[in-house]
C-alpha cells in the first residue's frame, strides 16, 4: 500500500469515526421509553388502608417512568388468590414484583418455583423465599417497643392491656408484638388476640366483652381501626394505642381516643420500593434492607409542623 | 500496541512527505477543510448552546411570570373576598343582634371552589361566626394559632400563613384541610361598642397546589416550588420526600436570592434558579433548571453535529480528491511522458493537450525540444554510420595491396619458370577473386560468393605453394543463400596457410567447413599445422601492438572486428588451438537471408 493510500485511509477512517460517534450518540441520546411493568399485591381487608403507600409508589412510578399495577388481596381468600394474582402478573409480562404478603408455607414453596427470572422486592413484611429480595420496611420491632414504652409512660398502675396482634402469619406483627412485649412487660398483659389471618371486628369485640381490659393495643392499621370503631362510644378516651396513619386513626388522635400512635412513613416506603425494584431492574440486585421512618404521635404533637406534614396527605 | 501506534505515525509522517501534487493539493485541501468544519461546527454549537440557553431562561421567566399572575390573581381574589365580608358585612352589622350567617354564607357559596371555610373571631377566641356550618372542636384554642397571632400583631395588615391543617372544626368524616390563611385584625360592633376581632379566610391549598402542578406538568427535570419570605416551602413537586428527607432542597438559600435567574452548584449539579417574588405576601416563586436538562436536550443535537460534520467532511474530501486530480491529471501525463524522454525513448509523445494554459505551453515547448532534439540524435547517428563505413572501407582496402603484391608475384615465378598453363589458371582465378572482391562496391555478399572466393583464393595458393598442403571443403549448401561481410574467410585461410601448414614438413590439411545451426551461420578453418598456445590464442583478437609478420597484414583482428561491427558484440571469430596438434577457428555470423538485405546494400 502506498504512503498515499495510507493517508487518504487515515483520513476516510476519521471521517467514519466522527460518523460512527455522531450516528451512536444521536440513536442513543434520542427518547428511550423502556418503560418498566410492575405489579404490587398488598394483603388486606381494607381498600382504604394503603392509600398513602399507593401515594408513594405512583410517586416513584412517575420518576422512574415505571408502570404499576396495583392488586389488593383479601387475607380472607387464602392463597389460591394470591397466587392466581402472581401467576396472572407473570403472565402478562411483569417485570419485579412487590409484594406485602403474610408467611405461608405453600404460598413460599410456589413462589419459589414461580419466581426464577422475576426481581422481588418486600415492604412491611417479608416471608422466606429462597430467591433474593429487597426489604422495605420500618422497625417493627422499635415501633412496638416506642408503642409499649409510651403506653407505660400513660398507664396507671394495676390498669390491664389487651393486644390485638392480628395476622400472626405477617412477620411485620409479631416483630412489633415482641417489641411491645419487650418494652411492657409480660405481667401486665391479660391477653395477646392473633390468628392465622387479620382479625374481624366481632372476634376482638367478643374478646373485649369476654375478657375486658383497661388498654388495648392494636398492632396494625385494620386492627387499631377495628378496635377504635368497637370502643370510640365507650369512652376510652386515651385507652388505645396502635399502629397506623389512616385519617380515621389520625382523626382520633385527635379526638384524644388514641392515646398513643406510631405511624410509619409508609408514603416513604412506597416510593422507595419502587426505587429499590428499579434499581434491581437495572442488574443492581443485591438484597437490601431499608429503614423507613415511623412517627409516635399523641393528640399533643399532632398539629406540629413537622407531624402534620407527614400525618394528614395532602388533597389531591 | 506503542510500536504499532509508533509505526502508524512514521507511516503517517512518511505520507505527508510524500510530494505528488495531487497528493500535496489533495493534503493542504483536505486539512483545510478539516479544520474550517470543525472550527465552524464548534462555533454554530457554541452559538446554538448559549441560545437555546438563552431561550429556556426566557421561557422559564415566562412560565414564572404566569404562574406568579395566576397565584397573585388567586390571592386578591382571597383578600377581595376578606374585604367584602369586613367592608360590606361586619363593618355593617352589630353581633349583638345581627348574624354574620347570610352574608357569609352567600360569600362561600360563591367563592367555595377556592376556598375550605370563612369564619370569624372575637379577641379572645370565641367564635362569632363561620361558614360551613362547622362546630369548633371542643377545647380548640385559637389565640395560639399563627394566624390569629399574626393579625393581632399587625392590625393594619393581612396576614398570609404558610400552608397548615386546618385545626379549628370538628369533621367526623375525618376530612382534614390543608389550608393557607388569610387572617386580618377587624372592628365588631356589639351592642353599639367597638370590640376586637379576627377574621379567618381559609383558601384551600389544593387551589395552589393545582395551579403549581399545572407549571410543573411538563415532567421535565426542570420544576417550580413556593416558599414564603423565611424560606419555608409552601409548594414542592417533591414535597413529602423533602420533608422524610429522602431528597433535598436548597430553599434556604434561593429565598436569598434577588428577582432574576441565578446560578449554582446544589446536590453536586450545576442549576439555573430563576426566582420571582409574589406580591402580598413575600412569598417567592422558584424555577430550578439543572444544567443535565440543557445537555438532555443539546444531546441530540451536538451528536447531528458531529453527524453532518463528518458528512459534510466525506463529501469535502471527495470534491478535494475530485478536483487535485483534475487539476493534477494533464501535469502527470505531462511527467509521465517526460520521464518517458529520461528513459532515453525520443518516439515518446509529450503530452500538450487539456489542463490549464501553462502546462499547455509547457508541453508545446518540451515537445518542440524533443523534436530538435531527435533530429540531432538522428544526424549523430548518420555520422557515426559515415564514420563506420569509412573505417571499413579502410580495412578492405588493407586487404587488396597485399593480396594483389603476393598473388601477382606467384603468376611472375610460374611465367619465369614457363609454366604457363598454371598462370593462366591463377589469373583467371586472380580474376574472379577481383570480381567478387570487387563485388560492384558492396560491403554484404552472400555466402555464396565469400566462399567461391575463397575457393579461387585457395586454387591460387595451392598453385603457388606446390601442393604442399591440401584443402577440403565441407559445405552445406542451403548457406549459400544467407549473407556475410566480405572477405572473411580469405584472411583466415591465409593465416592458415602462413601460421599453420607453411612451416609443416608433412603434408598440411586445411578443411572449410560452412554449416547452419538454428538462427546462427558457423564458418571453421581447420588446420593441422603448429597450433599456439592458450596466451597467443588470447591476444590474437585483443593485442593492438600486435605485428603480424606473413601474410596480407589482414589479421584476426581485423576479420572480427568488421563483423562485430557489422553485427554486434554477439558474433565474430572463436579460435581455438593446441600446439603441434592445429587450430580451429570459427567465424558466427547471424542467418541473415542475403535477399532480405538488398534494400540495405544501398546504403553500404
Amino acid at each position: 500500500m502506498t504512503n498515499k493510500m495510507k493517508y487518504i485511509l487515515s483520513i476516510l477512517l476519521l471521517i467514519l469515526l466522527l460518523f460512527s460517534l455522531g450516528t451512536y450518540g444521536y440513536m442513543s441520546s434520542e427518547d428511550k421509553n423502556d418503560t418498566y411493568h410492575v405489579s404490587v399485591i398488598l394483603e388486606s381487608n381494607n381498600s382504604e388502608r394503603w392509600s398513602i403507600l399507593k401515594q408513594g409508589i405512583e410517586s416513584a412510578a412517575k420518576e422512574y417512568n415505571t408502570e404499576i399495577n396495583i392488586n389488593t388481596v383479601s387475607t380472607k381468600t387464602g392463597v389460591t388468590e394470591c397466587l392466581d394474582i402472581i401467576r396472572r402478573e407473570l403472565k402478562n409480562g411483569t417485570d419485579g414484583l412487590i409484594l406485602d404478603l403474610s408467611n405461608n408455607s405453600k404460598l413460599v414453596k410456589e413462589l419459589d418455583d414461580m419466581l426464577l427470572d422475576t426481581q422481588i422486592v418486600m415492604i412491611e413484611s417479608e416471608i422466606p423465599i429462597s430467591k433474593g429480595y429487597s426489604y422495605i420496611a420500618p422497625d417493627n420491632y422499635k415501633m412496638g417497643y416506642d408503642l409499649g414504652s409510651n403506653l407505660l409512660k400513660n398507664k396507671k398502675k394495676g390498669k390491664t392491656i389487651g393486644i390485638v396482634v392480628g395476622n400472626k402469619k405477617k412477620n411485620s406483627n409479631m416483630e412489633r408484638k415482641n417489641g411491645l412485649i419487650a418494652a411492657i412487660g409480660d405481667r401486665n398483659v391479660s391477653w395477646i388476640l392473633e390468628d392465622d389471618s387479620e382479625l374481624t371486628e366481632e372476634v376482638i369485640a367478643s374478646k373485649m366483652n369476654e375478657s375486658p381490659v383497661d388498654y388495648l393495643v392494636g398492632l396494625n392499621t385494620v386492627v387499631t381501626e377495628e378496635i377504635l370503631d368497637i370502643s370510640k362510644d365507650n369512652g376510652t378516651q386515651g385507652m388505645v394505642y396502635g399502629v397506623g396513619n389512616t385519617e380515621k386513626i389520625v382523626y382520633y388522635v385527635d379526638q384524644g381516643v388514641l392515646g398513643c400512635l406510631v405511624a410509619p412513613n409508609e408514603y416513604i416506603m412506597g416510593y422507595m420500593s419502587v426505587n429499590s425494584m428499579f434499581n434491581r431492574l437495572n442488574y443492581d440486585t443485591k438484597e437490601e434492607r431499608t429503614l423507613v421512618d415511623y412517627l409516635v404521635i399523641n393528640k399533643e404533637n399532632l398539629y406540629d409542623v413537622e407531624n402534620q406534614k407527614l400525618m394528614f396527605p395532602m388533597v389531591e | 500496541m506503542i510500536r504499532k501506534i509508533k509505526k502508524t505515525c512514521k507511516g503517517l509522517r512518511r505520507a505527508l512527505n510524500y510530494r505528488s501534487i495531487q497528493f500535496t493539493i489533495s493534503a493542504s485541501f483536505t486539512l483545510v477543510t478539516l479544520v474550517s468544519m470543525l472550527f465552524m461546527g464548534i462555533v454554530l454549537y457554541s452559538k446554538f448552546v448559549s441560545k437555546t440557553e438563552e431561550t429556556t431562561i426566557k421561557a422559564t421567566e415566562q412560565l414564572l411570570n404566569q404562574t406568579n399572575v395566576n397565584l397573585e390573581t388567586y390571592l386578591r381574589n382571597m383578600m377581595r373576598i376578606s374585604d367584602s365580608m369586613y367592608y360590606s358585612v361586619i363593618k355593617d352589622k352589630d353581633i349583638s343582634r345581627d348574624s354574620l350567617d347570610t352574608e357569609m354564607n352567600l360569600l362561600y357559596e360563591v367563592n367555595k371552589d377556592n376556598l375550605v371555610s370563612i369564619a370569624c373571631f372575637k379577641d379572645d377566641g370565641k367564635l362569632v361566626a363561620a361558614t360551613p356550618v362547622a362546630t369548633l372542636k371542643k377545647n380548640i384554642d385559637v389565640t395560639s394559632q399563627e394566624w390569629f397571632v399574626s393579625a393581632n400583631e399587625q392590625m393594619e395588615n393581612l396576614h398570609f400563613s404558610t400552608p397548615h391543617v386546618q385545626n379549628l372544626f370538628d369533621d367526623t368524616s375525618y376530612r382534614y384541610y390543608w389550608v393557607a390563611s388569610l387572617s386580618r385584625m377587624v372592628e365588631l360592633t356589639s351592642k353599639g361598642n367597638n370590640i376586637r376581632g379576627v377574621l379567618l379566610v381559609d383558601m384551600n391549598f389544593s387551589g395552589i397546589e393545582q395551579l403549581f402542578k399545572k407549571s410543573n406538568a411538563s415532567g421535565e427535570l426542570e420544576y417550580i416550588y413556593l416558599v414564603d419570605s423565611k424560606g419555608d416551602i409552601i409548594y414542592h413537586p417533591k414535597q413529602k420526600l423533602i420533608d422524610s428527607q429522602v431528597v433535598e432542597e436548597n430553599n434556604r438559600k434561593a429565598v436569598i436570592y434577588e428577582d432574576g435567574s441565578h446560578s449554582e452548584y446544589f446536590g453536586g449539579e450545576k442549576r439555573i434558579v430563576t426566582v420571582k417574588t409574589v406580591a402580598y405576601t413575600g412569598w417567592k416563586i422558584i424555577y430550578v433548571t439543572p444544567y443535565s436538562t440543557f445537555n438532555m436536550s443539546l444531546n441530540q443535537t451536538r451528536y447531528f453535529v458531529i453527524l453532518l460534520i463528518s458528512i459534510m467532511m466525506l463529501i469535502m474530501v471527495l470534491v478535494n480528491q475530485f478536483v487535485s486530480a483534475q487539476i493534477a491529471k494533464p501535469i502527470k501525463r505531462l511527467d509521465k511522458s517526460v520521464k518517458g524522454l529520461e528513459n532515453g525513448n525520443l518516439d515518446v509523445v509529450i503530452y500538450e493537450g487539456g489542463g490549464s494554459d501553462e502546462i499547455e505551453h509547457l508541453g508545446k515547448s518540451l515537445n518542440l525540444v524533443v523534436v530538435q532534439l531527435r533530429k540531432l540524435m538522428e544526424k549523430i547517428v548518420i555520422e557515426q554510420e559515415e564514420k563506420r563505413k569509412s573505417e571499413l572501407d579502410a580495412l578492405q582496402s588493407q586487404i587488396n595491396p597485399h593480396f594483389l603484391y603476393n598473388t601477382l608475384d606467384s603468376i611472375v615465378w610460374m611465367i619465369e619458370g614457363e609454366r604457363y598453363s598454371e598462370a593462366v589458371c591463377m589469373v583467371t582465378d586472380l580474376a574472379s577473386l577481383f570480381r567478387i572482391s570487387l563485388s560492384k562496391g558492396k560491403n554484404i555478399i552472400s555466402l555464396k560468393d565469400e566462399i567461391i572466393h575463397a575457393k579461387n583464393y585457395m586454387n591460387i595458393q595451392k598453385i603457388r605453394y606446390k601442393d604442399k598442403f591440401e584443402i577440403h571443403y565441407e559445405i552445406e549448401e542451403e548457406i549459400y543463400d544467407y549473407q556475410t561481410v566480405k572477405l572473411i574467410i580469405q584472411p583466415l585461410l591465409e593465416n592458415a596457410i602462413y601460421y599453420g601448414v607453411e612451416a609443416m614438413y608433412d603434408e598440411g590439411e586445411i578443411i572449410l567447413r560452412a554449416y547452419k545451426k538454428e538462427d546462427n551461420i558457423y564458418l571453421e578453418i581447420i588446420d593441422n599445422g603448429l597450433g599456439m598456445t592458450q596466451d597467443s590464442v588470447e591476444s590474437l583478437l585483443t593485442d593492438n601492438t600486435r605485428k603480424r609478420t606473413k601474410g596480407s597484414g589482414v589479421g584476426l583482428k581485423n576479420v572480427n572486428s568488421r563483423i562485430q561491427l557489422r553485427y554486434g558484440e554477439d558474433y565474430g571469430l572463436k579460435i581455438e588451438s593446441q600446439p603441434d596438434e592445429g587450430t580451429k577457428v570459427t567465424i558466427h555470423l547471424p542467418a541473415i537471408l542475403y535477399s532480405d538485405m538488398r534494400g540495405e546494400q544501398k546504403h553500404d
